[in-house]
This record gives C-alpha cells, sequence and structure tokens, in this order.
C-alpha cells in the first residue's frame, strides 16, 4: 500500500514536470525555426558586435528579401575593410588588406530546405532546452533559449530572440565549461520595408584581387558526378548526413559530406592532394571552429565544423578509403 | 585601472589573468569601454583602416593631431606593432580631445544609417546592450589571440580558408549571420 501511495506522488511530479519538460523542447523548437525564417525573410539593417578571444568585431549587416530574391551584405566597420555579399546564388568574401576575394556557389536548394524538422525530432536526446524571459537586446524585448548539450561531442548556446520579429539579437556560444567562446550582440537593428540597390552593392570588388577558386560543391562542374565513395564510420549520436556529393574537379574526385544534428554543423571534404600543395595534417582551432586534416593515400581529408576539437577528430580519423 | 592596460590589450602584449582582468572590467565600466572605442579609432585612423563608411575626414584630423605632436612621428614600430600604445598617447594628447566626441558622429552614414549610436553607444554605455556588458551580464569571453587559425603552417591557411567559406554556406541551420560574421573576422595570422 505504502509503494502505491509513493508511486502515485512519484507519479504526479512526474507527469506535471514531464510535459513541461516537452513543452519547453516544443517552444524551443518553434523559436529555432523562427530564427531561420526570420533571418532569411525580413529586411533589416543593423550593427552587431562579434566577440572572439580579446578580439571584437563591429559588423554591420544590410539584409534584403523580397521577389528579387535574398541578398545580404556583410561590412566589417573597424581594422582592414573586409565584405561579404550573399545573393541567392553566391558568397563573395572580400579581405582589402590580404587582397583576396573567395567566391563560392551557394546550393540551389538549401539542405535545410525540408528536413530540419526530421533532423530535430530527436534533438531532445542531445540538448536539454530552456525557455524564458530575456534582458532587452538593441532595445528590444527578448526571449532567452539556452540550449545545453548531453555530451562532450557538441557546444552550448544562450540566445536571445526578439520578441516582435523573431531575428536573433544575442548569441553565446559556449564551451563544455560554460564559458563562452564566441559570442554576437546585435547594438542596432532596424526593420525596414526595402533597402536601395546601392547599400547591398560592395565598393571593395575591384580588379587586382587575388581569386581564390571555390573548394567543394562550388567546384563542380555541372552535371559530372558520381556516388560518393569515402566513408564516415562514426559521428557523434544524433549527427545525420544531409547532404554528400561528389564531384569532378580538375585534379580528380572530390567529395563533400554534410552532418548535423539539427543545431551543430560539420563537414568532411575529400579532395585529391595537388602536388605542390603542402598536406594539412592535424588539428587548427579558431574561436567555436574546429578543423582537422589528414593525408590518406593521394588525398586530402579536411573535417571543418562549429563543433569541438574531439569531434571533428574523431569524425577524421574514422574516415576510410574506398 | 592604469590606462596602459588597454594599450597593452591592444597591442596582444597582455595575457592571462592580465588580459582576463581587462576585458571583465571593459564589461563592467562605461568610461573603460569609451577609452576603449576611442583607441581603436584612432588606431584605425593612424593605420589607414578607416572604412569609407566612417569618412576619410577623421583619418585627416588625426594625422593633422599627430603632426601637431611631434612626440610621436619618432615612434617606431612595425604596422600594427604598438599601435594601442601609439593610440593611446595620441588620446590622451590635448589636442585630440576633441576626437573622441566627433569619432560617433563620423559613423553617420550617408545613407542616414547612425552607425555612431551604434559604436560610441557601446562605448558610452547608452544603448540597452551596453548596460547588459555594463552590467557584467557578459560572461568573458575564452581568452584567445586574434582570429585567424591556430596550428596552422601559412601556406595551408588559404585552402583552410576555403574550406572555412564552403562550409558557411551549409552551416547556417540556426542563424544565417553567424557563419559569415566569423569569415569577415577573420584577420589572418600576425
Amino acid at each position: 500500500m505504502k509503494g502505491a501511495w509513493v508511486s502515485a506522488v512519484f507519479l504526479s511530479c512526474w507527469i506535471p514536470l514531464a510535459d513541461c519538460l516537452a513543452g519547453q523542447k516544443a517552444e524551443a523548437m518553434s523559436l529555432l525555426e523562427g530564427i531561420g525564417e526570420s533571418a532569411r525573410e525580413l529586411t533589416y539593417d543593423g550593427v552587431f558586435i562579434y566577440r572572439q578571444g580579446n578580439d571584437i568585431e563591429t559588423v554591420r549587416i544590410i539584409h534584403r528579401a523580397d521577389e528579387r530574391g535574398e541578398r545580404e551584405r556583410l561590412i566589417s566597420l573597424s581594422g582592414a575593410p573586409r565584405e561579404v555579399v550573399r545573393t541567392d546564388l553566391h558568397v563573395t568574401c572580400v579581405n582589402s588588406s590580404r587582397r583576396s576575394v573567395f567566391v563560392e556557389a551557394l546550393p540551389l536548394q538549401s539542405p535545410w530546405s525540408g528536413v530540419s524538422n526530421l533532423a530535430r525530432r530527436d534533438i531532445g536526446d542531445h540538448y536539454h532546452f530552456s525557455v524564458g524571459p530575456g534582458e532587452r537586446v538593441a532595445g528590444r524585448k527578448t526571449t532567452r533559449l539556452v540550449i545545453s548539450p548531453r555530451d562532450a561531442y557538441r557546444y552550448g548556446y544562450a540566445l536571445w530572440i526578439d520578441h516582435e520579429s523573431g531575428l536573433l539579437l544575442r548569441s553565446d556560444l559556449m564551451g563544455k565549461d560554460g564559458e563562452v567562446l564566441e559570442q554576437m550582440l546585435y547594438t542596432q537593428i532596424r526593420l525596414a520595408d526595402d533597402i536601395p540597390d546601392h547599400l547591398l552593392d560592395s565598393p571593395l570588388l575591384t580588379d587586382g584581387y587575388t581569386v581564390h577558386e571555390p573548394v567543394g560543391d562550388g567546384a563542380a562542374k555541372p552535371g559530372v558526378r558520381r556516388e560518393p565513395q569515402w566513408r564516415i564510420r562514426w559521428v557523434p549520436d544524433g549527427f545525420r548526413s544531409h547532404q554528400v556529393i561528389a564531384t569532378e574537379q580538375p585534379e580528380g574526385w572530390s567529395e563533400h559530406h554534410l552532418y548535423s544534428d539539427g543545431i551543430a554543423t560539420f563537414s568532411v571534404y575529400v579532395e585529391p592532394l595537388v602536388q605542390g600543395n603542402e598536406p594539412y595534417e592535424g588539428l587548427s582551432t579558431m574561436g567555436a571552429l574546429s578543423a582537422f586534416g589528414r593525408v590518406a593515400g593521394a588525398n586530402q581529408l579536411v573535417v571543418v565544423g562549429e563543433v569541438p576539437s574531439a569531434t571533428v577528430t574523431r569524425v577524421g580519423d574514422s574516415v576510410s578509403a574506398p | 585601472m592604469k590606462k596602459h592596460y588597454l594599450s597593452e590589450l591592444m597591442d596582444d602584449a597582455l595575457q592571462g589573468d592580465e588580459a582576463r582582468d581587462v576585458l571583465g572590467r571593459l564589461g563592467r565600466e562605461p568610461e573603460l569601454l569609451r577609452q576603449w572605442e576611442r583607441y581603436h579609432l584612432i588606431s584605425d585612423a593612424l593605420s589607414n583602416h578607416l572604412t569609407p563608411y566612417v569618412g576619410r575626414e577623421l583619418q585627416s584630423r588625426v594625422q593633422v593631431a599627430i603632426e601637431k605632436e611631434p612626440h610621436y612621428l619618432g615612434v617606431h614600430r612595425r604596422p600594427w606593432t604598438g599601435m594601442g600604445r601609439l593610440a593611446a598617447g595620441v588620446g590622451l594628447a590635448a589636442s585630440l580631445v576633441g576626437v573622441a566626441v566627433i569619432g560617433g558622429q563620423w559613423f553617420k552614414g550617408g545613407d542616414g544609417f547612425d552607425m555612431g549610436t551604434t559604436v560610441a553607444g557601446l562605448a558610452a554605455g547608452n544603448t540597452q546592450s551596453a548596460t547588459v556588458v555594463a552590467r557584467g551580464e557578459v560572461r568573458p569571453v575564452t581568452t584567445t589571440n586574434g582570429m585567424y587559425w591556430k596550428q596552422v603552417e601559412p601556406s595551408v591557411e588559404t585552402r583552410l580558408n576555403g574550406f572555412l567559406v564552403s562550409h558557411s554556406t551549409y552551416a547556417d541551420s540556426m542563424s544565417p549571420m553567424r557563419p559569415y560574421a566569423r569569415v569577415i573576422s577573420y584577420h589572418g595570422a600576425p
């Protein structure tokens, strides 16, 4: 009889708790979906601070979305002039101090369209979610969403989301001990009906810059593809393959494998090792980004993503030759 | 706090606990933040790194101020090295007291978007974000030095950046701008 009472008390506490947790997860999912949609579908002009380590960058972002498509320009407001211009088709990154330009073709169909719900179906197995009121950011009311990982193979996030627009106004990316590895914070944002064309064109795109050829899918010859040959034998639980593309480049076949757990992403690139190029081997980090490289036969293998070093290293070690 | 700590932080000459301490205080003390922003503005002007959005007039005024202060012209330095110290020196010069005041105004772009409110606002603590910072609610970011790949040979760096840009085109599941914020903030190894 006593056991039955204990069970009843336990259940009476547990069921509301489970309901509450399920509610938090559903609300978190809804907020996450809204962040991406708002960032892509709204037109806005703002300035945000990006902090990594001791460095603070102030960046202006101008984003327009209308019947002509999506166009975005990011402008570094300190240091050497640097800009990123993104359209529906291309992203162009200009660094004036290095006189270099990276141009990358964007996938015609975002790998996230239509699959994010699938990817996030079991997201609760890998992250805890907590939703509550947030402080005002850039003068706007926010909701705060904290995403905590359940293992060491991914990072945690604290997100401040605009009540009115659903835009992400502040984001702290946290390591395993809760230390903030990377921080983005809007200081000013203006939602607009329209943005004139001239504000979306970069004056930095001039002659005399070194243009770096795209890597990955951007380098693909149209129509020249094949089934991927390389196998990734280990990824952390919850990461699913979102896209695998094998393309032919002048030096041979290359592959790009994209994985995500619905929050974090990493890519695995396998390319022919070009004669004269120094192989990239070992581990590198930049803030929250980790990269791991090794040589496999006559191929260069690179894993890069917004995940801890242990993740890219273990994934890279698991890649096996055809 | 002694002001030379700020200039040393700008020059990456401050490490470990000292760096963490200064960063923490930057988060709590609006006046220190203002000073930090002034140094950056002057440093950018000194190194011809002011963007077109800021305007060339500020740069000219900084140069004029330096010419009036022969003391600073004798400073020998490599590009960027010691820039914080130089900026600190110039920033403290009486002839440039106005720079900090006018600095924010130069950020007012031709399109009418008031960048001055943003940048100067952060420094002045008159925006909400700055208040958040000032309240110390922004935890100090883990200390690393510079936005560039660590443990990478220069010959590999460019290729690794190619992979970074490529991956960024896909890594927008949650926030499309985050990957490009990393790309645009990339400075390259010193």
